[in-house]
């Protein structure tokens, strides 16, 4: 192959007339510009360490001196794509020239924001890592995709004690999240994070439910117990109210099937710390036999349509507007397009709002309401491996300025009397005019992922659906304590979390969502009496495309103690 | 005046053999003469070499364990151990066979129906129809396949598609078909929305090559007393051989690569015996994980064997008398 | 459809259609009206579906239960798109990206097609090689962003137009044309009468040669204008995205709304289904409108009695 190449190109250069050209442009190629700018940036990284260990003296902004010459620092923003935004143009805006002025000019930092195409993070990054050109800041959602840069080379670990230093603001956050003992990698410190109000709960999901139907079918609400809610949905079938109530859609990617209520609790730190994650859909377990069984019986009972398989997100949605399917999941927010086109559409319609009653078992189905509890815990921060130690300096400084309360209200809030006014002491949003999506999140998920006042009541408020006819506030607040209620019990558990890349996730993950999507599919739709037979022989199947490789990589890390543990 | 097959092979041997003489006498003098020939070709081979055949030093990732971070000069070399191991993946030679198989299932389907088509167009005879429909037929050219997949789910679904709905309604059918759902009526729906999306744009080419066809040689066949078919067949099919063939040859060298996006709005795991070609192996085990290496070495592997049958068509085409390719 | 096939069968003897000579109407013909007029339904349909769903309430849009007729009618969409100065004037910077773009196109390839159409050029096979295999061997994202960026191009209006500017499809097609239609008489005896090679193109081959220069520039045109990965990778400026690629963008956006991972837990805005709608029919029209301004080269014959013999 490579022969062949190098006669074609052998061909060019002979081929008289274009001989300077060639060599030109072979040979730019051949070396990315990498040797100009590193020498250009060794000299002024030397001065920086001087002024960061100057700086060691006072905690905080107070102890920032001004840089001498101006530092360039690049900040990854979300490229959404504008048009439906307030804030179009991402990284040329009035916010970026609010950073620049608050922020840059104080310290002599040029804020320069990176575009990063929310549709294709991954390839974004790594274009910039080809091009030796990766911002100061390299955030993500993800924690596979961090240990995988981490792997890559694209992070450095970064020093603790200077972080404290510069960022005590940020870095109390850290702590009062309970996230610093998670810092590391491969036992250095790679990561800082983000932090997440009420982490542990799912409060800001919910499920909307056809609350005239459950009346219907003789319950007052939608019952606690799985067994009560499959005859519930029967009775609904029967009463022919809706044909396929369970509606359906196809499942893929991460976080599909959580098992949580269907494991046994207190759970075996083994089988959690290896099986037990969000990550990749656990076949071959018990606890996921457990679950798909009841899918399997949901849907030969003819609660499922038995088209779910080709169903999108939208159909279901459209499903539910349309009296096809009882329920919808969606992200709550103060305005759902989805429940504003049901009324129009169901002038008659009740919609009910599925609240967690707390710790409940059900026998008959080995099923509990215990779900994952998530940590308070946002984004990932990680520091580039190509950026200078002054850029780095510069980079904590950023986050210590994003996290000052003021600043992180600013973002979030925007102008007074524009975008929000005060209610009774408390901020109330009145217009997103001139905000980015979702109120800026994408310049302050660095430091926060959740908008939050700091009482429950008041966040749940927030975003709870407004212009309709039923007001949803109060069953939102339920199913959050519901869901405190059981965390407390000890029955919503933390996925482990290994300080170390497992690199059978890397490698395998994106074969297995397909696999598993297949298998899955073929669960759900086999007859009954199938079932157990069919899990196994799948199962077998499964671990043998990678799940069993992933498993022993997580146990031979479990043991070597770079896990967490259960509480 | 009209020239037969036979004529024009000749013609072109005789042209053939005068070029040979030629060749072994005065080069320099034939390259003096058309100097300003090779002047204008100096723009494409100025962009072909700035912008092509530059970035091709970096096809060495596939070699490689290719890490963006480390560049090409830290990344590791691993001959051709990337090769190895896909080339030993049962799921790659799944994906391959699929591609194979499907590609040139592809091309024989969807190759000759543009010709029929703009056979058929040219026959048409009100002006104004004609060029209504042409306009309409190059349509779903400009939809992308995210849309086509959407209308094409709304249609076909088992149960609740339009024509399963619109069939049972009228009692022809009891029970949906599988338009999507069982692999061979989706290879069916798969190669027959190809077909749809790219013939009225397909024909464009043929059109064109069409309506140079020397006028004067239909008015003779007339006189003749030739009909419409024999018209078609011995004077415009002739007349736009070259064209066919330039085209078969060229898409010959695409039957490894499928198009991912199309794969992908036509995938769900009823089909996935089929559906699992290349592109989606590509994407599965190399982009989605960062494999660059991986994806790179797929691709060279494809690009080769493209190009081994674009060359091995083109001698095939020589030898039957065609102008071929090069 | 009957009714109409007799209007079309009274007037059949009198219709001329360029150099085909009168012939009465036959049952081919309905046949092949009544096959192109089903095939042409099929391909309309799914416009009629977007343009219904682009002036219907977003609500029933939603639903699901717009398909061919629109409901509750509301021209809402487009107006927003009208009032989006951003999407307007990336139409137009689009618009001349693609003029710019296809000029250039048709100079490189002209200089490209010509030459190697003649048989006598020396080094003709190889030459067509060159040329041709990057038309297999593509070098991959990570090479070519590289190359781009060493060339200092990315983020600037160049990344969009010179990289594709050479098309060795496009290349070859018009090479076949030149090789198969115009004749080498009629070279020859320009070169007797003492013309250069590039003012027998001009002169000669160009005029000749309106189909296929009508068809490749509708190929560049098109190709531009629908492409938009290039626009993903290369370019970062918000002024210097094509709509094609905002258009991706908010269709990405609505499809990562709808599976928005627990991570990126909180709602996330997405484009209104309406407004996607309207925005596919905004950014489509413009270039299907091209295809009949060209279409008058394809149905005349230019060649007739430019040579005889």
């Amino acid at each position: 192959m490579k022969k062949s190449l190098h006669k074609v190109l052998a061909l060019v250069l002979a081929g008289a007339m274009l001989v300077g050209m060639t060599a030109c442009g072979a040979e730019k190629t051949a070396q990315p510009e990498t040797t100009g700018t590193k020498t250009e940036e060794t000299a002024p990284a030397q001065e920086a360490t001087e002024t960061a260990e100057e700086q060691t003296a006072v905690a905080g902004m107070d102890g920032w001196t001004k840089f001498d010459s101006q530092v360039t620092l690049k900040i990854p923003v979300y490229d959404r794509g504008g048009s439906s935004n307030g804030v179009a143009d991402v990284v040329n805006n009035d916010w970026t020239a609010w950073v620049q002025e608050q922020f840059g000019d104080a310290w002599n930092v040029k804020v320069e924001y990176v575009p990063i195409t929310r549709s294709d993070v991954l390839t974004t990054y790594a274009l910039l890592a080809a091009d030796q050109n990766l911002p100061t800041i390299c955030a993500e959602y993800d924690y596979p995709k961090m240990t995988q840069w981490i792997n890559d080379g694209y992070l450095v670990p970064y020093d603790m004690e200077q972080f404290k230093t510069v960022a005590p603001t940020y870095y109390q956050r850290m702590v009062d999240s309970g996230l610093v003992g998670m810092t590391q990698v491969g036992g250095e410190d790679y990561l800082a994070f983000g932090t997440r109000a009420y982490g542990f709960s799912t409060y800001s999901w919910a499920t909307f439910y056809r609350l005239d139907w459950v009346k219907a079918a003789g319950y007052d609400k939608f019952p606690e117990k799985l067994s009560d809610q499959i005859e519930c949905f029967k009775k609904i079938k029967e009463l022919g109210l809706c044909e396929y109530p369970l509606g359906g859609t196809r499942v893929t990617g991460a976080g599909v099937d959580q098992n949580h209520a269907y494991r046994d609790y207190p759970q075996d730190e083994v089988l959690w710390a290896t099986t037990g994650d969000y990550g990749i859909p656990a076949l071959s377990t018990e606890a996921q036999k457990r679950e798909l069984k009841v899918i399997n019986e949901e849907y030969n009972l003819g609660l499922i349509d038995p088209e779910f398989y080709l169903k999108e997100t939208a159909d279901a949605q459209a499903d539910f507007i349309n009296g096809k399917s009882f329920q919808w999941g969606t992200y709550l927010s103060s305005t759902i397009s989805t429940l504003e086109s049901f009324y129009a559409e169901n002038p008659n319609g009740e919609v009910g709002l599925m609240v967690c009653p707390g710790y409940v078992t059900d026998d008959a189905y080995h099923w509990s309401t215990a779900y994952r509890a998530g940590l308070n815990l946002g984004a990932y921060v990680g520091f580039s491996s190509m950026a200078s130690e002054e850029e780095k300096l510069a980079a904590m400084m950023y986050l210590e300025w994003l996290a000052q309360p003021e600043t992180l209200f600013t973002f979030q809030w925007g102008v007074e009397g524009k975008n929000f006014e005060y209610v009774d002491g408390d901020p109330v949003a009145i217009s997103t005019e001139g905000m980015g999506h979702n109120s800026n999140v994408d310049y302050w998920m660095l430091v926060e992922a959740i908008k939050s006042i700091g009482d429950i009541k008041k966040d749940c408020a927030a975003i709870s659906p407004q212009n309709l006819p039923v007001d949803f506030t109060e069953d939102i607040i339920a199913n959050y304590n519901g869901q405190l209620d059981v965390y407390n019990k000890g029955f919503a558990n933390v996925d482990c979390y290994f300080s170390t890349a497992i690199e059978a996730e890397a490698e395998y993950a994106p074969v297995l969502y397909s696999k598993y999507e297949e298998y899955r599919n073929q669960l759900t739709m086999c007859p009954v009496e199938e079932f157990d037979a069919l899990y196994d022989e799948l199962s077998q199947k499964y671990l043998k495309d990678g799940y069993q490789a992933v498993i022993d990589g997580r146990k031979a890390a479990f043991d070597a103690g770079q896990g967490t543990h259960l509480k | 005046m009209a020239k037969t097959k036979e004529t024009v092979s000749q013609e072109y041997k005789l042209r053939q053999e005068e070029l040979k003489k030629h060749h072994r006498k005065s080069l320099w003098k034939d390259v003096r003469r058309d100097w300003q020939l090779y002047l204008l070709l100096l723009v494409p081979l100025a962009f072909v070499i700035i912008f092509n055949y530059a970035a091709y030093p970096g096809l060495r990732i596939a070699f490689m364990d290719y890490k963006p971070a480390l560049g090409y000069d830290k990344s590791k070399w691993v001959g051709f151990g990337t090769f190895i191991k896909t080339f030993n993946d049962p799921d790659f030679v799944k994906s391959l066979r699929n591609s194979l198989v499907f590609n040139l299932a592809d091309l024989a389907v969807t190759f000759p129906f543009p010709i029929i088509l703009a056979l058929m167009l040219n026959e048409l005879r009100y002006p104004k129809f004609k060029k209504v429909s042409q306009t309409i037929l190059y349509l779903p050219h400009f939809l992308s396949w995210a849309v086509i997949g959407s209308v094409a789910y709304t249609m076909f679904k088992p149960t609740s598609g339009l024509i399963n709905m619109f069939l049972m309604k009228m009692g022809w059918i009891e029970k949906g078909i599988p338009f999507l759902t069982e692999k061979w009526h989706w290879a069916g729906t798969y190669l027959t929305v190809g077909i749809w999306q790219c013939m009225g744009w397909n024909t464009i080419i043929y059109l064109a090559a069409i309506t140079s066809i020397n006028g004067e040689l239909y008015e003779a066949a007339m006189i003749d007393g030739a009909g419409r078919w024999k018209r078609m067949w011995h004077i415009t099919l002739p007349g736009i051989r070259s064209t066919i063939v330039t085209l078969l040859i060229m898409s010959l060298g695409r039957v490894m690569g499928s198009n991912f996006e199309r794969l992908k709005v036509f995938d769900n795991t009823m089909v996935r015996d089929f559906q699992y070609q290349l592109a989606v192996y590509i994407y599965e085990k190399g982009l989605q994980s960062a494999k660059f290496s991986m994806a790179t070495a797929v691709g060279l592997f494809q690009s080769a064997v493209g190009l081994l049958l674009v060359l091995l068509t083109d001698r095939i085409a020589k030898s039957l008398g065609e102008e071929g390719l090069m | 459809m009957a009714k109409r096939n007799k209007d079309v069968a009274l007037d059949a003897e009198s219709s001329r259609d360029g150099n085909r000579a009168i012939v009465k109407f036959r049952v081919s013909d309905f046949l092949m009206m009544f096959f192109i007029t089903i095939l042409s339904l099929t391909c309309i349909l799914p416009f009629i579906h977007i343009a219904a769903k682009s002036i219907s309430s977003n609500n029933k849009v939603v639903a699901k239960l717009v398909y061919f007729i629109p409901k509750e009618i509301t021209l809402e969409a487009y107006r927003s798109i009208f009032a989006d100065a951003g999407l307007t004037r990336s139409m137009g910077f689009s618009v001349l990206v693609t003029l710019a773009f296809t000029a250039l196109g048709m100079f490189v390839c002209i200089c490209g097609a010509y030459p190697l159409s003649r048989a006598r050029l020396r080094g003709r096979k190889w030459l067509t090689f060159l040329l041709m295999v990057p038309m297999y061997f593509g070098a991959g994202l990570i090479p070519t962003y590289l190359l781009y960026s060493s060339y200092k191009m990315l983020d600037t209006v160049h990344v969009l137009i010179l990289p594709l500017v050479y098309s060795a499809y496009n290349l070859l097609i018009m090479r076949t044309f030149f090789m198969s239609s115009i004749p080498d008489s009629l070279e020859e005896s320009a070169f007797l009468d003492g013309a250069s090679n590039i003012q027998i193109l001009l002169k000669i081959v160009l005029p000749l040669s309106k189909p296929i220069l009508a068809t490749i520039s509708l190929f560049y045109a098109v190709g531009r204008w629908n492409s938009y990965s290039d626009n993903m990778y290369f370019i970062r400026s918000e002024n210097l995205k094509m709509v094609q690629y905002k258009l991706y963008q908010m269709v990405a956006s609505a499809a990562e709304a709808q599976t928005a991972s627990m991570s990126d837990a909180a709602a996330v805005t997405s484009t209104p289904e309406v407004l996607q709608a309207a925005s596919v029919m905004f950014i489509t029209i413009p270039i299907i409108l091209i295809y009949p301004f060209l279409q008058k080269y394809f149905v005349k014959g230019t060649m007739v009695g430019a040579v005889k013999g």
